[in-house]
């Protein structure tokens, strides 16, 4: 199949979404399958553990995506593989509770569950390993246990990990199962076309077909599955006159970190690999509805979230081995929107009073989470209050007073609006979408498990008509 | 609370009205012989910043850093405005355009004719620390790209990564990756 042939179907992303409808669809149709991608093709050779030189090659625009406004810093992988190859690699099924809130928008969680099988086992899922909990992770379970907290050891696609804790620039070692080692090579397997570094602009459509049309080319399917990720995909649509960019949901986070007199070197080891439920508002648990994960990270990124400057910015980096980390994963109450601001996607996210509460909670449950740990102090990333020893009150949260930023994002191209229950795109035969961007909203816990069975769900469908 | 402003928005106006204060201040300095600042960095290896934003990043990011930062500029280990014009080479025209913006303002926002990289260590702190606490979103905004670009251009180098006591990478170096701090597991945590 020449690259401005046609094909029988093409998919938009090679993330969460993308890949496992590609693997899917080509296992059906072979090489009448294109796999488009707008990034780059990345081996474990190209992974250099180096911030300064990953990031920017890695993330959407070089790592400084953000809002309109500036206040929330967006967080998306650009690569085969989408976001599953800089991601931590943490892995949860639906939470139950999706069941009866996305009842109305047609999903039956119940038909779900044998792609969520399939998902794990094709990304080799497994609770981590006490053994494998680093020192800075271990505490956050600590402070939790002493309190009387609910936690537990996540579960990762990383089985073979080797606890160098550079996940989040790419895995060195090929240990973490990412779309990239997993369901892209499936579909390339069953005879998919994969054209990378090929960012699509737009779709039309004539005589019965899609036509994408990219930089270079313009490439034509019965079938067309946008998984771009939730900013690109509205983007495509919006640039092909198609409703959407409403209905955006952020996991909103920020950072806390406790100091303690031994070295944490939370740096060396699974960067996140222990949760705190008590306060979450899935799996049963009733909680105002954020999850805490630990979270340590490497220099250049620890920098930019510490809310300080001169002296006390640089006693802070003196620290850094010290200090281990965590961050909350807050289901945002709010909604926002991606536009189109000339040619360029511009994002748009409010604030809400349920947020901001949420976010000064966290900074009050990790300073009792430290201190019961044995912390001697902690640090928070908010710019009003940076170390304290005792409950900080209700902190101020606005717009440039705390670090900020969203970990995962949902919607754009919502079940209920812009697509049915399936993924169908609304009044338009043919075309798909089947990522982040048709959750109808936040799910409250990293996604990308849930991304990928709905995906195949949704390839399924596709199949059958 | 209120949807927030946009970010480009303010600070384009914000240039503006700096603009009309900058004129005056070229003037001024022209007649009383006040004379530009010094580039920290050699403006022939600057893809971005002019002379003048990489006197005003230089000064920015040593005010920033503290005595870490100083000193690694001493020893000649770290050059702010060089690292800074790298991280702009990697990024996309209009974000390069809007820290252009957020230098140019930081430079000429103080009154008087000195602008901020002529001013003491001490001046330059408060000039950050008075934007970093503002009550206008466009100086907390200045801060926080101020802040990042800055801080990054630092700890993303070798020099940096020596004031943190980070061993760097594992791969390719022969430092097996895993745990250098072991620990007793307390059986109450699940």
């Amino acid at each position: 199949m020449s690259r401005s042939g046609r094909y029988k179907a093409i998919v938009i992303g090679s993330g969460a979404g993308g890949a496992p409808a590609a693997a899917r669809l080509a296992e059906a149709w072979g090489d009448g399958v294109a796999l488009v991608e707008a990034g780059a093709h990345f081996t474990a050779a190209d992974f250099t553990q180096v911030e300064r030189e990953m990031l920017p090659r890695l993330y959407a625009a070089g790592g400084t995506q953000a809002t309109e406004d500036g206040a929330i810093g967006v967080v998306q992988g650009r690569g085969v593989g989408g976001s599953t190859f800089i991601n931590d690699a943490l892995c949860f099924r639906p939470p139950p509770e999706l069941a009866a809130r996305w009842k109305p928008y047609g999903v039956d969680l119940d038909a779900l569950a044998p792609h969520v099988d399939t998902v794990e086992a094709a990304m080799g899922v497994t609770r981590i390993q006490r053994s494998q909990i680093n020192r800075a992770n271990y505490l956050l379970g600590l402070g939790a246990a002493r309190l009387g907290w609910a936690g537990e050891r996540l579960h990762h696609n990383s089985p073979g990990c080797v606890q160098c804790g550079f996940r989040h620039i790419g895995c060195s070692y090929n240990a973490k199962l990412s779309m990239n080692l997993t369901f892209v090579p499936r579909a390339l397997k069953a005879g998919a076309v994969l054209l990378d570094e090929t960012p699509v602009h737009h779709l039309t459509r004539s005589d019965g077909a899609w036509t994408v049309h990219t930089a270079g080319e313009a490439l034509t399917a019965e079938t067309v599955v946008v998984c771009a990720g939730v900013v690109q995909t509205p983007t495509i649509l919006l640039r092909s006159g198609i409703e959407a960019g409403q209905g955006l949901q952020f996991h909103l986070s920020t950072r806390a970190w406790g100091e303690f007199d031994a070295p944490v070197d939370g740096f060396n080891g699974i960067p996140m690999a222990y949760g705190v439920t008590e306060f979450a508002d899935t799996f049963g648990a009733t909680g105002p509805g954020y999850l805490i994960e630990g979270c340590s990270v490497q220099p250049l990124a620890f920098s930019a979230q510490v809310q300080l400057e001169g002296p006390a910015f640089e006693a802070a980096l003196r620290r850094y081995r010290h200090l281990a980390g965590a961050v909350p994963l807050v289901r945002s109450k709010a909604r926002g929107a991606v536009s189109l601001k000339g040619e360029r996607a511009a994002i748009d996210y409010p604030l809400v009073e349920e947020d901001a509460a949420r976010l000064s909670d966290f900074f009050r449950k990790a300073t009792r989470l430290y201190r019961a740990a044995g912390a001697r102090r902690v640090l928070l990333a908010h710019r009003s209050v940076s170390w304290v020893t005792d409950d900080p009150g209700e902190l101020p949260i606005a717009p440039g007073l705390l670090y900020l930023y969203a970990a995962h994002l949902f919607g754009g191209a919502c079940r209920g609006s812009t697509t049915d229950a399936v993924g169908r795109v609304v009044d338009q035969p043919g075309l798909w979408v089947l990522d982040a961007s048709a959750f109808p909203e936040a799910i409250g816990v990293n996604p990308q498990i849930t991304i990928a069975a709905l995906a195949l769900q949704g390839a399924e469908r596709i199949l059958t008509g | 609370m209120s949807r927030a402003l946009r970010r480009r928005d303010l600070l384009k106006a914000s240039l503006l009205a700096v603009a009309g204060l900058s004129a005056i201040k070229v003037v001024g300095r022209v007649v009383i012989g006040v004379e530009p600042p010094t580039p920290a960095a050699d403006p022939a290896r600057l893809r971005h910043l002019s002379p003048r934003q990489a006197a005003t990043v230089t000064a920015a990011a040593l005010a920033m850093l503290g005595e870490a930062g100083e000193a690694a500029f001493a020893a000649q280990t770290w050059d702010p405005a060089a690292g800074v014009d790298d991280l702009l080479e990697q990024m996309a025209p209009d974000q390069r355009a809007l820290i252009g913006v957020v230098i140019t303002l930081l430079e000429e926002w103080t009154l008087g004719l000195r602008g901020f990289s002529r001013r003491s260590r001490e001046q330059q702190r408060a000039i950050l620390a008075d934007w970093r606490d503002s009550g206008l979103a466009v100086h907390r905004s200045g801060w926080g790209v101020l802040h990042v670009t800055c801080a990054v251009s630092f700890t993303g180098i070798e020099a940096g990564w020596a004031v943190m006591d980070y061993p760097g990478p594992c791969v390719g170096t022969g430092r097996m990756p895993g745990q250098t701090a072991l620990f007793d597991w307390d059986e109450s945590v699940p």
